[in-house]
């Protein structure tokens, strides 16, 4: 192992990357990238490669046209289109769109010179799709040996479910990350989302430049095989490393844990947050609302200590059995119910200073308008950028939580309205005349003959 | 070597700090992928040792499954910041590093006095990863955190929980999901600033903090304000909405709970559905022809889960999901992470990898990489460094005060 040979002696592209591509800003500059994704687990990961610099082109065919696209409209939205879901255009910011009958050999064809000039191609769909399409890793390998292909999907592509469908919530429930979340005693709460689109998005985008890295210093390409389902395994760690260890089944109905760290008693059972201590729990404050509550965690002694001089020293807090830890563990259920007495009297914001600037680990359960309209550090970040998109208007977009001093995010200024950048796609990068564009498009190869330009959609899927 | 290596074989990666316990995951993922990762641990060792559950019930630092599952693979260097020597022996690691991740409350430049503008002369070409709950500077820079206070603040709180039990309070998933975010940020900023360093020499900072990370984490939420001024509401098992929506997780035969996502119910996956429960009579009115379309189920969808839920009720969860999968619906069990040791899809793709902790005789289960690189497999990891135990061939006499075990 040495670092200091391979920081003094830059492998300067030997793979040709970013040789071909436009662009010269961020770290993936010059990096193209054909994208086949749709949904959310496979375009969270090219939204992040566009934070980058790369250059990311969405391969759709209008009527099978990313679902995403009709999922959510804008408060009033008369005309539901293709070209202006809302929640589609925040997770696919700086892509450019390119619309090709896929399914045609003519079609194919396109793409298969498009492989040719790209350095990465990734698509989620279920795992025969691209076989069918003769597009898999040795077919792609004879197009372009630097390809690295990487495909997200559910199962991974193979095994005994290779063939299963699966969606995000599937995802989560197979894998156990919905049965981790909820109170004892109830049906798992589970996630208000997809958490593994946007946590498979995130390990999928780690492979996917861990392969970059390896293209760039050795002009290898390869096949990368991201599992959705598997992305939560890990998740899960030190809860599934208990289990083998001790042989039991710790917790039963105790387990999830609520939003405790730590549960007591004789077999205790843990909440597995990397965490240990009491109290630890959301607690009401005033209003009564949906949200209206604060995080109270106390990690240490002197946190405790903290928190009691807080509630003005009441006579239940000066119980010595509580100056230890163990001692609030065992006790967390008579503790809570006393301090949300004394929580309530706060706003949720009032109270997070009050406890910070004692040093408590205290926090308020933000609502999406608290964290867009109210949260001061998240604007100092630059979290929410706005941004002119061409038909949903002036609009905050979230950007990729990464700052760096060299290469900060950007955001490429395109969007990726449906076949958007057919002319750059075909004219400029596979050098096709104007009239080979427009007899594609007679031949409705570049958009459905039967399908109007400015299509409206019956409904939005949420 | 002949046999292929990993994707960072060769990168010297030092990991500082970690008093929120924010970058342990981040420098798991890079060890996953090869990268040399060596942890800098006070005297008594990082927070995460001291958390239970620990092997055989005895609380010892190096017996901590916590610790063990967060960094395998890693090499554990004691240097106490009280000796006079620790300035120099940082910056021997630092410089040795070709990757800093620095979870510390202080920034590890503070400590040494290194300016941004000096970091490159002092140590070029290295990518300095700055993690932090918060960020350096801003109103809430030196906040107080945990993993239930990010899950508060990052709304991921807001939209978990329970629409069915009362006086439910919002829900933080467990598992210590923000470190796992912000984890995989870390990685994914790291990697980059790799490729920038492979292309152009310059390494550079990379400034993560875990608000950040979460608060981008929730999907729809953000949308849902931005474009429709509205907060989307917390419903049981599934995902939030401004409006109601019918439940998506059903209670089995055999106690577990089944999703049976209806999201996605085309006319060609509620035809098969639909004559799947007639074959075995259940399927009620469901055949009716008002629900063939989009539009008619969307109206119903109420009584059509209460027909699934029927159905569901009378069945085994292992049941459903291979005869839901037979007719394509994206349907499975909501199992605990136990139950799925022995699963025999995720046994056949090498899911899992085994760890031998010959110390104390263990050989464990570890949930492995979820991505298979052709050409650069990731690497399973060997067991968590015990306390100190390179310290002696990382930092060499006399500089070094390390423990020895």
């Amino acid at each position: 192992m040495d670092s200091g040979r391979e920081r003094d002696e830059p492998v300067r592209d030997p793979s040709g990357v970013g040789q071909s591509a436009g662009g010269t800003a961020g770290a993936l500059a010059g990096v193209r990238v054909l994208d086949f994704t749709w949904s959310v687990l496979g375009p969270t990961v090219t939204r992040t490669l566009t934070s980058f610099g790369a250059e990311v082109i969405k391969v759709e065919w209008p009527k099978r046209a990313d679902p995403m696209r009709t999922t959510m409209y804008s408060a009033g939205e008369e005309r539901k289109g293709l070209d202006n879901g809302p929640f589609f255009h925040n997770l696919n910011t700086g892509k450019r769109s390119l619309t090709l009958d896929v399914r045609s050999p003519c079609g194919m064809e396109i793409i298969r010179r498009l492989v040719g000039v790209s350095d990465v191609v990734i698509e989620s769909f279920s795992s025969q799709v691209f076989r069918r399409w003769g597009l898999d890793y040795p077919q792609l390998r004879e197009i372009n040996p630097r390809i690295v292909y990487v495909s997200a999907s559910g199962f991974g592509h193979s095994g005994p479910y290779e063939g299963y469908d699966t969606w995000g919530p599937t995802a989560q429930a197979f894998n156990g990350l919905t049965s981790i979340s909820g109170l004892p005693g109830h049906a798992p709460a589970g996630w208000g989302w997809s958490y593994m689109d946007v946590a498979g998005g995130a390990m999928a985008t780690v492979a996917t430049l861990a392969a970059i890295h390896h293209q760039v210093a050795t002009g290898e390409g390869q096949y990368v095989d991201v599992s959705q389902v598997e992305s939560g395994l890990s998740l899960t760690g030190p809860s599934v490393l208990d289990q083998n260890a001790t042989r039991e089944r710790r917790g039963g109905d105790t387990s999830p844990p609520g939003n405790r760290a730590a549960t007591g008693g004789a077999s205790p059972a843990y909440g597995y947050r990397g965490e240990w201590g009491a109290p630890y729990g959301a607690y009401p404050t005033r209003g009564g609302g949906h949200n209206d509550y604060c995080v109270i965690s106390v990690l240490a002694d002197e946190e405790w200590v903290a928190l009691r001089e807080q509630m003005g020293r009441p006579t239940w807090a000066l119980d010595p059995s509580l100056d230890t830890a163990d001692g609030r563990v065992a006790q967390q259920d008579g503790m809570d119910g006393r301090i949300a007495a004394w929580t309530e009297t706060y706003d949720k914001q009032e109270l997070m200073r009050k406890l910070q600037a004692a040093g408590v680990r205290c926090g308020a359960v933000q609502s999406a308008q608290d964290r867009t309209e109210n949260d001061a550090q998240l604007v100092h970040r630059g979290m929410f950028p706005t941004l002119e998109h061409p038909v949903l208007g002036e609009h905050r977009f979230e950007a990729t939580p990464i700052r760096m001093s060299e290469t900060d995010r950007v955001t490429p200024p395109s969007w990726p309205l449906l076949g958007q950048d057919n002319q750059y796609v075909l004219g400029d990068l596979l050098g096709m005349s104007e009239e080979e564009i427009r007899q594609l498009d007679r031949d409705g190869l570049t958009w459905p003959a039967d399908l109007p330009r400015d299509v409206t959609v019956s409904r939005s899927l949420w | 070597m002949v046999t292929a290596s990993a994707p960072l074989a060769g990168v010297r990666v030092v990991e500082l700090g970690d008093d929120g316990g924010l970058v342990e995951f981040g420098g798991k993922l890079l060890a996953d992928l090869g990268a040399d990762v060596v942890k800098v641990e006070p005297p008594g060792g990082v927070a995460s040792r001291r958390i239970p559950p620990f092997h055989g019930g005895v609380a010892d630092p190096d017996r901590s499954l916590q610790f063990w599952f967060y960094n395998g693979s890693k090499r554990s260097v004691v240097l106490d910041p009280a000796d006079a020597s620790a300035p120099g022996d940082l910056r021997r690691l630092l410089h040795d590093a070709g990757v800093v991740l620095d979870g510390s409350s202080t920034p590890v430049l503070d400590r040494l006095g290194i300016t941004a503008s000096s970091l490159e002369r002092d140590f070029p070409g290295l990518v300095y990863c700055r993690v932090s709950p918060f960020g350096d500077t801003g109103p809430l820079a030196g906040h107080q955190s945990s993993d239930l206070v990010q899950l508060a603040l990052g709304g991921v709180m807001a939209a978990c929980g329970y629409d069915d039990v009362p006086g439910a309070p919002p829900i933080a998933p467990s598992g210590g999901q923000s470190a796992h975010l912000t984890g995989m940020a870390i990685a994914t900023g790291v990697i980059a600033a790799l490729v920038h360093r492979q292309r152009t020499g310059r390494g550079q900072m990379v400034d993560i903090a875990a608000h950040d990370v979460v608060s981008v984490s929730t999907e729809m939420s953000f949308a849902y304000w931005e474009y429709q001024q509205v907060n989307p509401r917390r419903q049981t098992g599934r995902h939030a909405r401004p409006y109601d929506s019918p439940p998506w997780n059903h209670r089995c035969l055999d106690g577990k709970y089944f999703c049976t996502l209806p999201l996605y119910l085309t006319n060609e996956r509620y035809a098969a559905m639909v004559k799947w429960f007639e074959d075995e009579g259940m399927a009620e009115d469901l055949a009716d022809p008002v629900y063939a379309s989009d539009e008619g189920r969307a109206s119903r969808m109420s009584h059509v889960v209460a027909v699934i839920s029927r159905f569901c009720a009378a069945r085994d969860s292992s049941y459903l999901f291979t005869e839901a999968q037979k007719r394509r619906l994206p349907w499975a069990p909501v199992n605990s992470p136990h139950d799925l040791l022995d699963d025999p899809h995720l046994r056949d793709r090498g899911a899992y990898c085994v760890v031998e902790h010959e110390d104390v005789g263990a050989s464990l289960t570890y949930p492995g990489a979820p991505y298979k690189l052709s050409a650069t497999p990731w690497r399973p990891p060997t067991a968590a460094p015990r306390l100190g135990e390179h310290t002696a061939q990382l930092l060499p006499a006399p500089q070094s005060q390390g423990e020895r075990k």
